[in-house]
């Protein structure tokens, strides 16, 4: 029990590690939607005057986009490692280990939520700059927590695609699908403000406008137990199904090395 | 000027037209045949239009917000403009494609005007732009978007467009001259995501952030973004200071170019 542990914690620790390792990618995870906040905040400032905006500072709105935003990217990220380790021969070589295979998944997945709960903290930092908090301290942890189990689903569906793909242009094809999730959301503005029917129906068919929404209670007020409780159950229901085919995938996968 | 150099100055221009539109034929024909490379500059702005007149249509009805045709076209000006300066980004970056591929080289090698290579890649921007340009609006009208403007002035918003598209090709062969390689694209990408921005993007100047609206009063792409909502509307609203903006912009862009070549001749890379 105790060997198993250690592999899997050797491995997420190597997944995590090599993101750090490279500016590159880590750099875009993080600062992109710092930046995108940014601007984003400074441009629809006109928003809170509108009647029944939940805040009176868009910034603190828009923040939990930011969150679900880096676990989005976290999951192309994924997806491009392990693309680079199976073409490198060393995800072969892992499989070729007496080690489960579910577990290599799983190892590569907790580096993720590792990465995601970096770039959770950054962010909850970032909104403590210009002064937005969560309520209480156990409010900051079920953000962390979430983020972790939203890094988790979306890595997995990152490392789904390589596996079936292998190819590094189709996982990063998906890219442009992480915007497309985050702008039909409730991303820029609550669903209820949504003056065209059409798009509040796109939003709230969604999954991505619950994650916003269990982030954002806790940081501008609301009801935070049924938000979070909806956000934590769709994470989770995501990440259950995702990793049940990325390790169904990687059980009938041949070894070729 | 003897009958020579006269003939000299004829072939040379001669030579030049048929590098930049035998350029300019070969990426087009490739981006409209290949959908990896069609797809991202229609796709793009075509999200990003109908995600923000779709989810923030509400702001059009506040206080100070004084754009009369409805926010679906303040919006279109801005993903029309923008996708037109992405559009060309990506024409200029194919040139650093062709580097990687050793084609590029080719091409300046065998130029005599080594600036006719990059005019090729220039016109293929003008000719993918207008797709963009039309697509969205036809979505827009479609979608019931209200446009005041007459034929003169839609036609002057889409020369506005089409110089905005040369001048993203400019830039991007800028930098694909200077780093020859497509990892260059983000640098490329990211300054231009800048630009267009930190300016008027989802209110009217006036009702923005404070720092924004310091930052995007000094942005000349606010102008070109004011100039052509102005258009849109019916109204001439400072035409003169976004042709000088235009104007001043494509000059710097082609020094930019320039030296480009320049360094790229010092790599060896022509």
């Amino acid at each position: 029990m105790n060997t198993t542990l250690t592999q899997v914690a050797w491995l997420a620790r190597r997944s995590a590690l090599r993101t750090l390792r490279r500016p590159a990618a880590f750099l875009p995870m993080l600062g992109f939607p710092v930046l995108l906040l940014a601007l984003f905040a400074g441009g629809l400032d006109l928003s809170t005057r509108v009647p029944g905006f939940p805040t009176d500072s868009y910034f603190s709105f828009l923040l939990a986009g930011g969150f679900v935003q880096g676990a989005l990217v976290g999951g192309v990220n994924t997806g491009l490692d392990l693309v680079s380790d199976v073409q490198s021969g060393f995800f072969g070589r892992l499989l070729l280990t007496p080690m489960n295979r579910g577990l290599i998944v799983l190892a590569q997945l907790c580096g993720s939520a590792m990465l995601a709960v970096i770039q959770s903290l950054i962010c909850l930092l970032a909104g403590g700059v210009v002064g937005v908090w969560p309520h209480s301290l156990a409010e900051a942890v079920v953000i962390v927590a979430l983020s972790a189990v939203m890094g988790m689903a979306f890595s997995s569906c990152g490392a789904f695609l390589a596996l079936r793909t292998r190819s590094s242009e189709a996982v990063l094809a998906t890219f442009p699908l992480t915007f497309v999730l985050l702008l039909f959301s409730s991303f820029f503005m609550p669903r209820n403000l949504m003056t065209a029917g059409w798009f509040r129906t796109l939003a709230s068919w969604n999954p991505v406008t619950y994650l916003i929404e269990a982030v954002r209670a806790p940081l501008i007020g609301g009801n935070v137990a049924h938000a979070t409780g909806v956000g934590f159950a769709i994470a989770a229901g995501l990440a259950a199904v995702t990793v049940s085919l990325t390790v169904g995938r990687l059980s009938t996968r041949t070894v070729t090395v | 000027m003897t009958a020579t150099t006269t003939h000299a100055a004829v072939v040379q221009r001669t030579g030049s037209s048929h590098v930049a539109l035998g350029i300019a034929a070969r990426n087009l024909r490739a981006a409209f045949t290949t959908p990896s490379l069609f797809m991202p500059p229609v796709a793009a702005p075509l999200v990003f239009f109908i995600a923000f007149a779709g989810g923030l249509s509400v702001l059009a009805g506040q206080r100070g917000f004084d754009f009369h045709d409805g926010y679906t076209a303040f919006e279109y000006v801005f993903v029309a403009l923008q996708g037109a300066v992405f559009t060309g980004i990506f024409s200029g970056l194919a040139l650093a494609r062709d580097f990687e591929t050793g084609v590029a080289r080719r091409f300046l090698l065998s130029a005599r005007n080594q600036q006719a290579v990059v005019w090729g890649y220039v016109l293929t921007a003008m000719g993918r732009a207008p797709v963009v340009t039309v697509i969205l609006y036809a979505l827009g009208a479609a979608a019931g978007m209200r446009v005041s403007a007459g034929p003169v002035e839609l036609l002057l918003f889409f020369v506005m467009s089409e110089l905005l598209a040369a001048a993203g090709a400019l830039w991007s062969c800028g930098i694909a001259l200077r780093f020859r390689t497509m990892q260059a694209a983000p640098l490329a990408q990211l300054v231009a995501f800048l630009l267009v921005y930190l300016a008027p993007v989802f209110a009217p100047v006036a009702l923005l952030a404070p720092w924004l609206r310091a930052v995007a009063r000094v942005n000349p792409f606010t102008v070109l973004l004011e100039s052509g909502r102005g258009l849109i509307q019916g109204d001439a609203v400072r035409l003169a200071a976004s042709g000088a903006c235009l104007a001043v912009l494509l000059l710097l862009l082609q020094l930019w170019v320039v030296f480009g070549l320049r360094r790229a001749r010092a790599a060896g890379a022509s």
